[in-house]
């Protein structure tokens, strides 16, 4: 049996719940939702039930995630837990539904931060952390567009 | 009951994983035949016939995993999922 359905809900309903999350952040300085997040890994597991990917690929995934989830959270200290769950579950199904897309997320990701951290750095000079949301919404909006995931 | 954080969250994303279910195999693709070179190809209508050997993409033809390929003769559509004997 082979199960065939479109996925570019995933990337429909990820988009809305990063506006959401990014007009929460702003609004309430740094502070999200973080159900929004969760509700976007139970949509980003929904993903298997559309894709056929071997039980071996599937595990790979989940360890890769937990690896990423991991190093974020030790490496990137200026993110908080919402903007390491919002990254998480991009990254998951990403890597679901094509790694390819997944390597332009990062590089994207990393482009678009280091942009975002020079102008709050360098040129407004704000020392203090500052809403990250519109970096990940705008970087996932951008590889959903370059990769046609919608 | 008690409402813990981890007991709202957890319910959070089974809401998320029923409603992508429902929402991803009630989504009617359009595939695009390779042999025919049919953009238009609709492999979503219940009891819809389908050539043998012919080679289908899904509307994000990128995605190896959803090309369907060498359907077999007398292939029907039951609902939105393909279903046939090798």
């Amino acid at each position: 049996m082979v199960i065939f359905a479109s996925t570019g809900y995933w990337a429909s309903i990820g988009t809305l719940m990063l506006i959401y999350l990014t007009y929460q952040d702003f609004k309430h300085n740094r502070k999200i939702d973080d159900r929004k997040n969760y509700l976007m890994f139970g949509v980003t597991l929904s993903l298997f039930s559309h894709v056929d990917i071997t039980l071996w690929y599937l595990a790979a995934t989940i360890l890769s995630v937990i690896i990423m989830t991991a190093l974020v959270s030790k490496f990137a200290k200026g993110l908080g837990a919402g903007d390491i769950s919002a990254i998480g579950w991009i990254y998951y199904g990403l890597t679901v539904l094509q790694p390819g897309a997944l390597i332009g997320f990062i590089v994207l990701l990393a482009v678009i931060g280091l942009l975002h951290v020079t102008v709050k750095e360098v040129i407004l000079k704000i020392k203090q952390p500052v809403p990250f949301f519109h970096v990940i919404l705008i970087t996932f909006v951008s590889t959903a567009l370059l990769f046609r995931l919608y | 009951m008690v409402k813990t954080l981890e007991s709202v969250l957890i319910l959070h994303t089974v809401v998320g994983l029923i409603a992508g279910i429902i929402l991803g195999a009630s989504l009617t693709p359009m595939c695009y035949c390779i042999d025919c070179q049919d953009s238009q190809a609709d492999l979503s209508t219940p009891g819809q016939y389908i050539p043998s050997n012919h080679t289908y993409i899904s509307p994000q033809g990128h995605k190896q995993s959803m090309a369907i390929e060498n359907v077999p003769e007398n292939t029907i559509i039951v609902g939105k999922r393909f279903i046939y004997d090798n």
